[in-house]
């Protein structure tokens, strides 16, 4: 395996190529393109910085939301429990974010952690209560809704909705 | 047995202080909560505006506009910023009622909009979901997804009433205390002229 360490500002892009590999990188938001050639050093590539890490970035914001959602909330709302959270960032870990948009993260006022997918023509509304599964509901148009409860969080998004999502 | 909430719109859930059943062509105020309810890339309403626990079981709160005026929305907003000092805007959706009762593709009652007057607090109304028992949390998102669809655009506090629309509370007030006074021989309602005190 070549290690293909990619400088730019302000951080670094790890690539693991190997020796024939062509590999590029075409993200939902241009431009966003990376082109590798068979000896693994960079021909071109134009990286916007908000788009670095979109893991890292979800990671950040449910950080964020964990800090702001632990103290004061408003009189009768749940603080959500602290497995939400770390449910939330292990489905964090199965999404596959060069193929989908990433989504809006909130805290609803009964303890949920939602992740939200809006655009013109679909939503996805998918949420963590701490008990280890989570549910959702996906309208696209044109098709026919879809439901999911109670989905053990380690299966990961399931394909229907990365279908869903990748459609743009 | 646990009963389920109250999802009557002929019958109040709080007759001692109820100014009235909510009418169709009502406008229910509710609050949106910046940056908690609002995302803050595109400023849309995010579905966390909405609890699933709060369209089955609590009641969305919400406040009806005929009973409530800018003053007591201000008050309300400055003990929440007071609860809750993160919060850097407040926003009101104007919702009129009759356009999210009804689900305008399929004609069915999705939403009831009922009368929850609270002692004091006359404007008092909550929305729920109009089906009954333990719905799953998937069909919940669904309700949540329909009633947010329906929903206008969130606007500024000062944008909701009109030169001539200052009374509203006194308004609501007056009638609640109609009604508690007609109801004084309960001896326990005498316990709301404690909170009205306050």
């Amino acid at each position: 395996m070549t290690n293909t360490r990619i400088p730019f500002n302000p951080g670094f892009l790890f690539l693991d190529a190997g020796p024939a590999v062509v590999r590029t990188f075409v993200p939902e938001k241009a431009p966003f393109f990376m082109i590798v050639d068979q000896n693994a050093s960079i021909v071109s590539y134009t990286i916007p910085a908000a788009d670095i890490n979109p893991t890292k970035d979800l990671f950040d914001r449910l950080k964020d939301l964990k800090t702001k959602y632990s103290t004061a909330w408003l009189p009768g709302s749940l603080i959500p429990k602290e497995s939400a959270f770390e449910d939330a960032k292990n489905f964090v870990r199965t999404l596959p974010l060069t193929q989908i948009v990433n989504p809006s993260i909130h805290v609803a006022a009964d303890g949920e952690v939602t992740f939200e997918w809006k655009q013109e023509n679909f939503q996805i509304d998918l949420g963590f209560y701490g008990d280890n599964t989570f549910s959702y509901y996906a309208r696209k148009k044109g098709q026919e809704p879809l439901f999911g409860d109670d989905i053990p969080v380690e299966r990961g998004i399931p394909k229907e909705l990365v279908d869903v999502a990748s459609a743009i | 047995m646990l009963l389920g909430p109250h999802r009557s719109e002929t019958k109040s859930a709080a007759p001692r202080y109820s100014p009235g059943l909510v009418q169709r062509d009502e406008i229910i105020l509710r609050t949106v909560l910046d940056p908690d309810h609002v995302d803050p890339k595109n400023g849309n309403l995010s579905f966390a505006a909405v609890s699933l626990d709060d369209i089955q079981y609590r009641g969305w709160s919400v406040d009806r506009k005929k009973y409530t005026s800018l003053r007591r929305l201000r008050l309300y907003h400055q003990e929440k910023k007071r609860n809750k000092p993160g919060i850097k805007r407040f926003y009101v959706l104007p919702v009129r009622v009759s356009d999210i009762r009804f689900n305008p593709e399929t004609g069915d009652q999705d939403f009831v909009v009922i009368d929850d007057a609270l002692c004091g607090k006359p404007c008092h109304a909550a929305v729920l979901s109009s089906a009954t028992g333990n719905q799953p949390k998937s069909k919940l998102k669904q309700f949540r997804g329909e009633l947010l669809k329906r929903l206008p655009q969130y606007v500024g506090t000062l944008q909701i009433f009109e030169s001539g629309e200052k009374y509203g509370y006194l308004l609501g007030m007056a009638k609640q205390s109609a009604v508690f006074l007609g109801s004084l021989r309960h001896l326990r309602t005498w316990r709301c002229l404690f909170f009205f005190g306050r």
